[in-house]
């Protein structure tokens, strides 16, 4: 006889292999995770997938256990990140994330003082520069440093007047411990929360941060990978 | 009797089979709705399913060493384990976890598994706390997020040896019971019959769909939290160790994040005193939210409430002692 039990499991593992092997295979997975934990998705693909061909193979029983209510309810929960995504595939981090996440990194934690990169600075090493000085020497970071930076729309409670801020996150593991960097751009325009902008110009020092005055800003689409790492 | 079976088989196929149109349904019902373009629902979702996303794995590779230590383990070696004093079980379990690389989530289904085949419960709980925390992996990503700081082996050390003291300090405080009177019945007992392979499968099988719901009830739970509560919300105390501990250690159980990236973020707390950042390093990984349902389906009693006694004062204690001896 067919158990019912050993049916519907298979059939979820079926479903968190399939949904895995999409997110390796389309690089979807750079929604959810960043780059040192993609290997739990190959690794869960892997061990889901024989999961899957273990209990499809024993789906023959002398005795079949019949799906309880409890049991069925715990199924269905195991199913509804799946249906989340496929309900809402394109999800993304945008100003309302920032602004929840945003008073995390309101004194700004430089790491190690870096040596000068050749290239124009990052969010990270802009907001870093900008409360303190021997990093943003060390960096070379000073007014009139050329950037170029893409990012999306903020309007945080903090932004100096007739500026808006542009925002990446960055992941360490997945999106769940994303941190916002902001910097403030000053062309005096009214820009639309979460519009992707590329943004070039030079950065010109106002009390304890750097903000950029644009050259040129440019309305991008989102980027393939909308993570800084 | 034919009949009987028959009406028992379609009675326990049938929901199964009404489920995949009504989740379809769902699904089409809110993209019909536009739901993607409302932000709360596509940030809930996205940390939601990015959670549940990094935590599936860690379950699997939890229930594939349960299942292992179920079906390939001898009872002896269980048997002479248990004759083990539990003074020397405690700390040995804790500090056995460095043997453990995973984060918290897979230690639950090896800890409920050590103890039901007979290790003392306080050793399992020991095991089961400390792993997340001292497993190489972890204490590895803190010096790399705390190095650049010039703190990476102060807050190595202070992590590590406050872990184990705080999982031993849980151990002894909630492991006095027997193991079937701590552990909750499972709902669906796994058959005992077939071959070693079909066993390892089931039992793989059975701590997966057991544990696995309630990490994706858990990252629910903490995606509301994150979506819901600005973390603007505790920066105002930040300026006193003991208020600033307390309140980290309340965004690290909002929070629910793996302790293999906790160190990333507790290092942007900035406004929170080193000895804040060090309790929300050592109580995540002990009590979240995707935690605090792991735990309520694993064990009984009370269990969460009473870890939670011991862990707050012991973490508190331990933060502000580390802070004393770093700023000395």
């Amino acid at each position: 006889m067919i158990d019912p039990l050993r049916v519907a499991r298979a059939g979820v593992l079926l479903v968190w292999t399939t949904f895995f092997v999409y997110l390796r295979a389309t690089g979807e997975i750079t929604r959810y995770l960043g780059p040192r934990t993609y290997w739990v998705v190959t690794f869960g693909a892997v061990v889901l997938a024989a999961s899957f061909l273990a209990q499809a193979a024993a789906v023959r029983s002398e005795r079949p256990r019949r799906v309880s209510a409890a049991t069925l309810v715990g199924l269905t929960v195991m199913v509804m990140p799946v249906v989340a995504v496929l309900a809402i595939p394109e999800a993304t981090l945008g100003a309302l994330a920032a602004g929840r996440k945003n008073a995390a990194v309101a004194g700004g934690a430089a790491g190690a003082v870096p040596d000068a990169t050749g290239r124009d600075p990052s969010f990270s090493e802009i907001h870093f520069a900008g409360g303190n000085e021997e990093y943003a020497r060390a960096l070379g970071v000073t007014d009139g440093t050329s950037v170029s930076l893409t990012g999306f729309v903020t309007h945080p409670p903090e932004a100096p007047p007739g500026t808006y801020g542009l925002t990446r996150f960055y992941v360490s593991c997945c999106a769940a411990d994303a941190i916002p960097y902001t910097v403030f751009v000053a062309d005096g325009a009214a820009r639309r929360e979460d519009a992707w902008l590329e943004v070039t110009g030079v950065l010109e020092r106002r009390g304890e941060r750097f903000v950029v005055v644009p050259r040129e800003v440019r309305e991008v689409a989102p980027p393939s990978d909308p993570y800084l790492y | 009797m034919a009949t009987l079976d028959a009406t028992a088989r379609r009675t326990s196929a049938l929901p199964l089979v009404l489920l995949v149109p009504l989740l379809a349904a769902l699904v089409l019902i809110a993209r019909a709705a536009g739901l993607g373009d409302v932000e709360v629902a596509e940030t809930f979702v996205l940390i939601f399913t990015s959670i549940v996303i990094e935590a599936l794995p860690f379950i699997l590779l939890g229930a594939l060493v349960s299942a292992g230590i179920e079906v390939f383990v001898p009872h002896t070696w269980f048997d002479r384990l248990a004759r083990a004093p539990a003074a020397l079980q405690l700390p040995g379990a804790a500090l056995g976890g460095m043997a453990f690389p995973v984060c918290e989530c897979g230690s639950v289904p090896v800890a409920r598994r050590l103890i039901a085949r007979g290790m003392h419960p306080a050793a399992g709980i020991a095991f089961m706390l400390a792993a997340p925390i001292v497993n190489p992996v972890v204490l590895f990503s803190t010096w790399v997020a705390y190095a650049g700081r010039g703190l990476g082996a102060e807050m190595v050390m202070g992590r590590a040896v406050l872990g184990v003291v705080l999982a031993i300090a849980a151990g002894w405080a909630l492991g006095g019971e027997r193991g079937d009177e701590m552990l909750r019945e499972r709902d669906e007992p796994v058959h005992r019959t077939g071959s070693k392979p079909r066993a390892f499968a089931d039992h793989l099988a059975g701590d997966f769909f057991f544990m696995g719901r309630f990490v994706v009830l858990g990252g629910a739970l903490a995606a509301l939290l994150q979506t819901a509560l600005p973390q603007s919300l505790v920066t105002g105390v930040a300026t006193t160790p003991v208020v600033g501990a307390l309140a980290l250690m309340g965004v690290a159980f909002v929070l629910s994040l793996c302790s293999e990236a906790d160190a990333f973020v507790a290092v942007s707390f900035t406004p929170f005193p080193i000895g804040a950042q060090m309790a929300f390093l050592v109580f995540g990984p002990v009590v979240d939210a995707k935690l605090a349902l792991l735990y309520g389906a694993t064990f009984r009693r009370r269990f969460v409430l009473r870890l939670v006694t011991v862990a707050v004062p012991v973490t508190l204690a331990g933060s502000l002692w580390f802070e004393a001896l770093v700023l000395r």
